[in-house]
């Protein structure tokens, strides 16, 4: 009984999270700011903006997830497919001058025909190697992306056009929250799923899986194959409603390392957690540069984040939500089973 | 003298209760072998001995001194040396580089080269060459001399004939008998012929406890023990 | 094509210079290598940490004159190296005695962990030289060409050459004739026998990843007369390394040798051959011997040191 009251204050908690981020923009507008009033410190569009941005990290975030929390393999290659979603929006709309929406088809292909590909070719491969062989399937993306400057304009990377409707940072703001709750829902689906479960089955004990008759290869492929599929949408919805801007740089380590920081942050293998690591961090890169004058030192912000990271793993290697639910069940089995009659059992 | 002593030692491998409380003795001198069916514990029992299992309580004791959870290179230190049942040869260290890293002086190797190569004689012959080139036989043997190499009171052996042909476990038990005349030996053995052959005292693990410890040749002569404890009468009352 | 005739003296030109960037590659991948084989421990951060050590030695000579016009005299330049060297090495010791030690049990958290080091590091530097590239230029002892056949080859390459041959002999020498050779040896295969030994393994792992790191510190300066010393290159000396593993296969200082050579080598030839894909061959090369051949390319009897 406590846990499914445990369960509905969840819920009850995302809904009003949800209630409290839909009316922002009216909140900001209501203030004055939508009005572009001159003594704001930004424009209101900067934390619209701010606030896409996250959800669009989240998701990559979620993305993520699905490999190191539930299924417990670390690629580091992930940011391929978040540049596959982005450069196939950008190609498609710029270079072959189809309809965005013809692009949210081909993105999609595009990233589940190479997180197969990808994820057959790789995982026959264990722990490190495994992680070196994404990283070097990410590396070959980005040299592509550099090299064939035809396509995805090199160095310089691409701008996209988006049709009118969207220009408004406060419809992006609405498709990029709707856009995460319909990730959510449909990740959280697929990890409660049975191949949710037998990837969860995976992340315990591999051999005991394998003995257990489970194919655990064409399972870890599926994983990969969900999660590159997600990441390339978070790809596309970067391009179509938060940079509006395709470049190669999505393909290196950087944001590899940034999304692991979110999930590991957060707590791998909560879903919420690395939703709530990726608003940690998104926000701190836009908070922290702002306190240079208390310190030089917070110019360099990601410095900072790289501390607390480290302590993260070194400390509390849950992560936020981890540790809080840790905490909570440990209070709750209190509650359920008291010591003296745990130690009668 | 009680030169190895085990009180009530627990340890568990991840969330497995393996050993259940070991009570153990083990004399000065000669053989003791431990007995028991597979799973009974004893290979656990020399790796908490030598450090590489931590127990979780219980007290373990060389000529007194604890040294239960100390990590196993300062076990070693205390005169332990072990020889694993895979035998733990550095297949890509030759012959000489695999005896050489068992000193614990400078010079300890060639003190006693000249008595671990009468024992020996094979490790001479191939001196110079890696150990994974070595024969089964001829690793086991690599492995026994690694271990003779350092000043150690105690030899823990964990089923040395393991997978040997009949006359090389024939030529192992000449060796364990030589040998037991500079060292004190604990053996771990499923082969009871060669425990018969070489032990002096025995110990019987069932389950994780020790259940039976006496003179070896009471238990050859006492066919009930055997086929109580180890189901092994019938190749016992052959020997 | 405009690309001029492959002569001899220009072939064996490019010999050399493959020759002379592969041996920088050797330093910086050695300690990778050992590193993994010896604890299981992917550095990721391993190319941050070289980076800091050619921070620190440009930094050292600094002291003695302004390296990026060349007014640094050239025995300066060997403090700085021996300068960069102790700076890696220290910090490699620091890392594995305090970061990586309490992980040894948490594999996955390892590589969490040096995956934020480099963050840190990278920030770091930043924040202590900025992060604009700064320069070096090669120190007059080894400035200017000899001739090769003709063909003018730069001294500073020679250098390289014979300096990574000493380090190579000299890595050669420790692991396979000294003492704490013969325990990295051995510990690569099974460092919980080599604990039964009487032998403290932890010790070694210790001076392995900070003699690595150091390693890699002396090659992160001698490349500084190329590209100057830069925040990005950590991340460019760590895939450097992984293909340089990758190829001559973990845990083996002989198999890192070739590995750096081939790819010295592959560099060099390549652009002529393919000029547009020459970026991307060589991680196509790693993606295909991590496929085919998971233990390395110059791998004789699975995993060894030596």
């Amino acid at each position: 009984m406590m846990l499914s009251r445990l369960k509905a204050d969840r819920w009850l908690l995302l809904a009003a999270s949800v209630l409290l981020l839909l009316p922002l923009p009216k909140l900001l507008a209501a203030n004055g700011l939508m009005a572009g009033d001159a003594t704001a410190l930004w424009p209101p569009t900067y934390y619209l903006q701010r606030g896409t941005e996250v959800f669009v990290y989240a998701v990559f975030a979620l993305s993520y997830d699905i490999l190191i929390g539930f299924t417990g393999i670390v690629s580091f290659g992930h940011s391929l497919f978040l540049a596959l979603g982005a450069y196939s929006v950008a190609i498609v709309v710029m270079k072959l001058h189809l309809s965005i929406w013809v692009s949210l088809v081909v993105a999609t292909l595009v990233s589940l025909t190479l997180s197969v590909a990808v994820g057959t070719l790789s995982l026959r491969l264990k722990g490190h190697y495994f992680a070196m062989i994404t990283l070097a399937f990410a590396e070959v993306g980005y040299v592509l992306a550099t090299k064939l400057s035809d396509w995805t304009g090199g160095q310089d990377g691409l701008s996209v056009r988006v049709p009118m409707w969207l220009v408004s940072r406060t419809n992006d703001y609405y498709v990029g929250l709707l856009f995460l709750m319909l990730m959510f829902l449909l990740v959280r689906r697929i990890t409660r799923s049975p191949l949710g479960r037998v990837l969860e089955a995976i992340r315990e004990n591999e051999n005991r899986a394998t003995a257990l008759g489970y194919n655990v290869t064409a399972y870890k492929v599926a994983a990969m194959t969900v999660s590159g599929v997600v990441a390339g949408f978070a790809g596309v919805a970067m391009t179509i409603i938060d940079t509006r801007f395709a470049i190669a740089s999505l393909a290196t380590t950087g944001p590899t390392i940034e999304v692991l920081l979110m999930t590991v942050l957060g707590g791998a293998g909560t879903l919420i957690g690395p939703m709530i690591g990726a608003a940690v961090v998104r926000l701190l890169a836009y908070v922290l540069p702002g306190l240079t004058d208390i310190s030089p030192l917070f110019q360099r912000w990601q410095f900072l984040l790289g501390l607390i990271y480290i302590l993260t793993v070194l400390f509390l290697p849950f992560g936020i939500v981890g540790t809080y639910r840790a905490r909570v069940s440990k209070a709750l089995e209190r509650v359920v089973h008291p010591p003296a009659r745990k130690a009668a059992g | 003298m009680t030169l190895l002593r085990l009180e009530a030692v627990h340890t568990y491998i991840g969330q497995f209760h393996i050993l259940q409380g070991i009570d153990m003795e083990i004399e000065e001198g000669g053989v003791t072998v431990l007995l028991g069916r597979n799973g009974a514990g004893k290979t656990t029992t020399l790796k908490t001995i030598i450090g590489l299992l931590a127990p979780r309580s219980g007290q373990i004791l060389v000529k007194g001194a604890p040294i239960g959870g100390k990590p196993a290179y300062e076990v070693a230190r205390h005169g332990i040396g072990y020889v694993p049942e895979d035998r733990g040869v550095f297949t890509d260290l030759t012959v000489e580089e695999n005896l050489r890293l068992a000193e614990r002086k400078r010079g300890q190797l060639e003190a006693r080269k000249q008595w671990i190569l009468d024992v020996f004689p094979d490790l001479g012959r191939f001196w110079a060459q890696k150990g994974g080139r070595l024969s089964g036989g001829q690793q086991q043997m690599l492995a026994i001399g690694r271990a003779l190499v350092a000043d150690n009171a105690i030899l823990l052996i964990d089923e040395p004939s393991k997978g040997l042909a009949p006359i090389v476990v024939e030529h192992l038990a000449q060796v364990l008998n030589q040998l037991k005349a500079h060292t004190t030996i604990v053996l771990v053995e499923q082969n009871f012929w060669l425990a018969a052959a070489t032990g002096d005292r025995y110990c019987i693990l069932d389950d994780g406890l020790s259940v039976h410890a006496g003179q070896m040749a009471a238990l050859i002569a006492d066919s009930d023990l055997q086929a109580r404890h180890l189901g092994v009468s019938a190749k016992g009352r052959a020997v | 094509m405009g690309t001029p005739q492959l002569t001899l003296p220009l072939f064996i030109t490019m010999i050399l210079n493959g020759l002379a960037i592969g041996m920088l590659y050797f330093l910086v991948a050695v300690g990778l290598s050992v590193i993994f084989g010896l604890m299981h421990v992917l550095n990721f951060a391993h190319g941050s940490m070289s980076m800091v050590g050619a921070y620190v030695g440009l930094t050292v000579l600094r002291l003695f004159g302004n390296p990026a016009v060349g007014t640094a005299p050239s025995w300066a330049f060997a403090i700085a190296i021996v300068a960069g060297g102790g700076a890696g090495f220290l910090l490699g010791w620091l890392t594995e005695r305090f970061l990586v030690r309490p992980l040894y049990k948490r594999p996955l958290f390892l590589v969490l962990l040096t995956l934020g080091l480099i963050l840190v590091l990278d920030e770091s530097v930043k924040i202590i030289w900025t992060a604009n590239p700064q320069g070096l230029v090669i120190v007059p002892a080894l400035a200017g060409t000899v001739s090769v056949l003709g063909q003018p080859f730069a001294i500073y390459r020679v250098f390289l050459i014979v300096f990574g041959l000493t380090m190579i002999v000299l890595t050669w020498w420790a692991v396979n004739r000294t003492r704490v050779g013969i325990i990295i040896r051995a510990g690569v295969q099974d460092s919980d026998m080599v604990q039964t030994l009487g032998i403290n393994v932890r010790q070694v792992f210790s001076l392995v990843f900070a003699m690595g790191v150091g390693l890699a510190a002396m090659g992160g300066i001698a490349t500084a007369p190329f590209n100057g010393v830069y925040p990005g290159m950590g991340g460019e000396f760590l895939l450097k390394a992984f293909i340089v593993v990758v190829i001559g296969g973990f845990g083996s200082t002989v198999g890192t040798a070739l590995g750096a050579t081939v790819l010295g080598l592959t560099e060099q030839f390549l652009p002529w051959f393919f000029p547009k894909f020459a970026a991307v061959a060589p991680m196509a090369v790693m993606v295909l011997v991590l496929l085919l051949r998971p233990e390395g390319l110059f791998s004789f009897s699975g995993r060894r040191a030596g």
